[in-house]
């Protein structure tokens, strides 16, 4: 070991290790990237920084199982065992190893998992000249992550006369951006993995400049946003990307509802649109059957005590027909109820304590199948009845008999599950579903963290390996999604000091935790930033060309796709 | 030219062209509420300038020459005046989408 070339902290960790083990190393866990603390069988690993010359190779240290993730450049990082410090510590062409800091929670330990580094070293990109438009919670314009980029704001949720594509809101300009707030807080952390960067923070895009949408979450007023946005970037001649780390189930699952519509009508060279997959991979939120002509079929689902509303929204082809009968837990049921193909298709009956309202319309005037929705509220307007609900469908006209159905409550999976025929697949919503947007599931590179009291925190995330959160696809019509994953789990990033996420989340003034494909969403939209700074032109398939053939799932031959992790993890070097 | 106006509830508004929601939503609130309705208009593709006219009397933005699918914030006798026209395939209740973390 060449302990003068080893920082001092680092040092001390190492010999910390050395006496007490694992246990040493927790309490630094989040501060100096140190990884895999969880379980037996995986050794502590730390991302470490060190300095050499700008050509020095390294080639030699792979026989020792040491990556070094750039090829050139002064800086370096690499992934190391604590015995592979003391390997590096001893080549000659290394001068220093530090370890990453909390102060760069991104690069610490996000970014070497997918190479960016490597890829910023060679390509020098950060982003500058590109839009990274944002519709999302808010933003805190005073965070200093952003200091002098965000070119404007359209808070549609403040009084005032609008912007071209919608007569509501305010547009914010300067000194005015302050004006708007993010209390939610999901805003300003997802601009920060896309955009932010400070003394603290190192986010994917780190110099373009940002053009936020505060939205009220309406599909319509995000389709709106999205307009916005790609109008603000054309009139400066710039090319945008546009992130939506955002999602419903209303739709029909296969990429032909409004919003996903919208995106697939806007995007094109220079307009490119990010959305995150879904964070409902864990839960029993879709219901997927087949229907016998004559035949019912029964799926049980619990309604847990005081829902806000249940919505059950299933669809099935155009060449079907289905009748549809709900049933309460007290077992008072509705008429079975099928098409209706004129005038008003809803039909309401009280059921104990609940009112059920089920539509039957006829099929679709744009997929061409049928639809049908079932809302569950009490009679008082309160919870409807918690307990084991049932959802009869019986075919009376069956020529391919599939039928999907999805739980669309505000908290899918919390307050309302299904019992039967539970699917792992097409968890994929609008507007992950559009065709031309880049649909990005989750990755978990960090569980565990330290917060602003110095209490360690943990979830119960795997590492190295697709978050269990992270919505699946296919889609209903079989194509293929999510595209890709990235980084979505355990993600340091800008905190609004109008938020309060609780004590537990938050790991200074200025940075919190936060989990979900939110995250990893802003995570390739920042990188897509990267590539449009050096093709402005470049268009969504290329754009997805390119990220498909740079991802990986571990373990699997190249360009293989499963339903959880798209075509694999996003490996930017490759780009 | 038909141009939307503040007139009137049409009794005769074309109700099949409405999703559940958005027919709901309009029987749920009086003739005379001047409540706006975040909606999706679907319409059939290369519409004619009257047809971008009337949408644009609406605030619709018609800006995008291609697109099918417009968002927009109507009062119920837009949706009613809309509803009538023979380019419009149908019109959608916004839903609520929600942040995924």
């Amino acid at each position: 070991m060449k302990h003068e070339k080893v920082a001092p902290g680092l040092m001390c960790a190492m010999q910390d290790y050395g006496e007490r083990g694992r246990d040493a190393l927790m309490s630094r866990g989040s501060d100096m990237g140190i990884m895999s603390l969880s379980g037996v069988q995986k050794e502590p690993k730390i991302v470490v920084f060190f300095r050499c010359r700008n050509q020095d190779k390294f080639d030699d240290l792979s026989a020792q199982g040491i990556v070094v993730n750039e090829i050139q450049g002064t800086v370096r990082t690499a992934y190391l065992t604590l015995p592979q410090i003391e390997t590096l510590s001893e080549h000659p062409a290394v001068r220093r190893i530090s370890p990453t800091r909390s102060a760069l929670p991104l690069l610490d330990v996000a970014e070497p998992f997918v190479k960016l580094p490597e890829f910023r070293n060679r390509t020098g990109l950060n982003g500058k000249g590109v839009i990274v438009g944002i519709v999302d919670s808010g933003i805190d314009p005073k965070h200093p992550a952003f200091a002098g980029r965000i070119l404007q704001i359209w808070d549609q949720t403040i009084p005032g006369p609008g912007v071209a594509e919608g007569g509501f809101g305010l547009e914010l300009r300067g000194p005015e951006l302050t004006a708007s707030r993010d209390k939610n807080g999901h805003g300003t952390h997802v601009a920060g993995i896309a955009a932010g960067n400070d003394t603290n923070l190192a986010g994917i895009a780190s110099a373009a400049d940002i053009v936020f949408v505060k939205t009220d979450f309406n599909t319509g007023h995000i389709a709106q946003a999205i307009k916005y946005i790609f109008r603000v970037a054309g009139k400066l001649d710039r090319p945008a990307v546009v992130n939506l780390s955002l999602g419903s189930h209303f739709d029909a699952h296969d990429g032909s509802d409004n919003l996903s519509t919208v995106i697939d009508e806007e995007s094109g060279p220079g307009r490119i649109v990010c959305c995150a997959a879904g964070n409902e991979g864990d839960q029993n939120m879709h219901a997927s059957a087949t229907i016998e002509a004559e035949a019912s079929k029964r799926i049980r689902f619990s309604v847990a005590a005081q829902s806000p509303g249940v919505v059950l929204n299933g669809w099935y082809s155009g060449k079907d027909k289905f009748e549809i009968q709900v049933e309460s837990p007290g077992g008072v049921h509705t008429d079975l109820q099928g098409i209706i193909e004129e005038g008003e298709h809803a039909r309401a009956a009280q059921l104990d304590d609940s009112f059920a309202v089920i539509s039957t319309p006829g099929p679709s005037v744009v997929n061409g199948d049928h639809h049908f929705e079932v809302q569950l509220v009490g009679v008082t307007g309160q919870a409807p009845e918690a307990g084991n609900w049932k959802l009869m469908v019986r075919g009376t006209d069956v020529q391919n008999g599939r039928l999907d159905v999805w739980v669309t409550d505000f908290k899918s999976g919390t307050t309302c599950q299904f019992l039967d025929n539970v699917s792992e697949e097409m968890k994929i919503g609008s507007p992950g579903a559009s065709t031309q947007a880049i649909t990005i599931g989750s990755f978990t590179t960090r569980s565990k963290w330290t917060d602003i009291d110095g209490t360690p925190r943990r979830r119960s995330f795997t590492l190295d390996d697709i978050s269990p959160f992270s919505s699946p696809g296919p889609l209903r019509n079989q194509s293929l999604k999510p595209d890709v994953a990235a980084p979505g789990a355990v993600i340091a990033s800008a905190l609004s000091a109008d938020s309060d996420p609780g004590r537990d989340l938050i790991l200074s003034k200025t940075m919190r935790m936060d989990a979900g494909t939110s995250m990893a969403s802003p995570f390739v939209a920042g990188l897509v930033a990267l590539l449009l700074q050096r093709e402005p032109k470049l268009t969504p398939e290329e754009i997805k060309k390119k990220l498909k053939a740079a991802a990986k799932i571990p373990n699997r031959p190249l360009n293989s796709f499963s339903n959880e992790w798209g075509f694999g993890l996003v490996d930017a070097s490759l780009l | 030219m038909l141009v939307c106006s503040e007139r009137g509830y049409n009794l005769h508004m074309n109700q099949s062209k409405l999703d559940g929601g958005l027919a709901a939503a309009l029987l749920r609130r009086e003739p005379s509420a001047e409540v706006l309705l975040s909606v999706f208009i679907r319409t059939a593709p290369q519409l004619t300038q009257d047809a971008r006219k009337i949408l644009g009397t609406c605030g619709v933005d018609t800006s995008n020459e291609r697109a099918t699918v417009f968002a927009a914030d109507l009062s119920r006798q837009q949706v009613d005046e809309l509803s009538e026209q023979s380019w419009v395939v149908s019109i959608q209740l916004g839903q609520q989408a929600r942040p995924l973390a």
